[in-house]
């Protein structure tokens, strides 16, 4: 069993929910998402881990696109994640249904 | 890619597979990834950066799993430094008030323990600070108390008391340090790297490391199994 952790909306979390409602059907790599967000593997990780803990990211591994390199493992918003992703990109006061989005995937 | 550059590279590797060895087993898929995306990193330095940060996370994970901080045993420990820094805060109010009260021995015992060992050389500052200074240390004191006792008691505001405490500690220390008889308390015809650079280093990071793991206690909540 997984770690289960209250959702904690840490700016640096709010940055990756956002960039990765830029292109929300696209599978994205980690190094990727950290030169777009500018996190580091070390604050990375644990969002990662923590949003598909609460079923807000899934993942999967992509077979390598050129020869010799290793397999990949990409992440994309699940609906849930999506949905709590937009919530964070309206301003506050609309962000009422926040706490319910993320009870819902719980 | 020079020979250098195979070092870092090669020292990237080895750190990723320590992150990957250190992350608990149900976060195999995690450790995996994060070292596989090493291959994917063009420099060398970026490489190593990202092993780094790697193994940051591996650790983190590692003691959220054992879930130590929500232990009873690790309250009661983390209680002792936070009795500390309570004592810390009533030293110079408690001083100057057996200095006032010509409490001489608890004076000089007090005295002991500060830079250069002896009260004499705080008399001026004694008499310089203001007593609403003196009240900021004692609140400060009393707070830390309270989040000790919080923290005994496993409540949540423990961490919320605590940055309170040492709001106050740290305004209190702004306003100290504009008393002129304070920098001529602390200044001192030789220099001394314990005295002078590493134990207020010290004093001042410790306080800041509690409340990072007071946050971490009460910020997270346990594992569901």
């Amino acid at each position: 069993m997984v770690m289960a952790r209250q959702p904690n909306v840490s700016r640096q979390t709010q940055a990756l929910l956002i960039a990765m409602l830029e292109e929300p059907s696209h599978w994205r790599h980690g190094y990727d998402l950290s030169r777009q967000t500018a996190l580091k593997s070390g604050t990375l990780y644990p969002i990662l881990m923590r949003l598909s803990d609460q079923g807000l990211l899934e993942s999967k591994w992509l077979e390598p696109e050129r020869p010799g390199k290793p397999a990949r493992h990409a992440y994309r918003l699940t609906p849930n994640g999506l949905a709590f992703a937009r919530t964070l990109s309206v301003p506050a006061p609309q962000r009422a249904g926040r706490r319910k989005i993320i009870g819902a995937s719980a | 890619m020079n020979s250098r550059g195979s070092i870092i590279r090669r020292l990237a590797l080895a750190l990723a597979r320590h992150a990957a060895r250190v992350l608990p087993n149900a976060r195999d898929a995690w450790a995996k990834a994060m070292g596989q995306e090493i291959h994917f990193i063009e420099s060398d330095r970026d490489a190593l950066s990202w092993a780094v940060g790697c193994v940051l996370a591996s650790y983190l994970e590692r003691i959220f799993a054992m879930n130590l901080l929500h232990t009873r045993a690790a309250r009661i420990v983390l209680v002792f430094p936070v009795l500390f820094l309570a004592a810390r805060e009533f030293l110079a109010p408690v001083l100057t008030l057996a200095y006032r009260l010509q409490g001489t021995v608890l004076a000089q015992m007090l005295g002991s323990v500060t830079p250069g060992d002896d009260y004499h050389r705080f008399i001026p500052l004694m008499n310089a600070i203001p007593f609403w200074l003196q009240g900021m240390w004692v609140i400060s004191g009393v707070l830390f108390l309270a989040s000790a006792w919080l923290l005994l008691r496993n409540n949540k505001a423990v961490f919320e008391i605590f940055i309170l405490a040492l709001a106050l500690e740290l305004t209190a220390m702004i306003f100290e340090h504009a008393v002129p008889a304070y920098r001529e308390a602390f200044s001192f015809p030789s220099p001394n790297l314990r005295r002078d650079v590493l134990i207020p280093a010290a004093n001042f990071t410790f306080p800041l490391v509690m409340a990072g793991v007071l946050w971490l206690m009460t910020r997270r909540t346990q594992p569901s199994s």
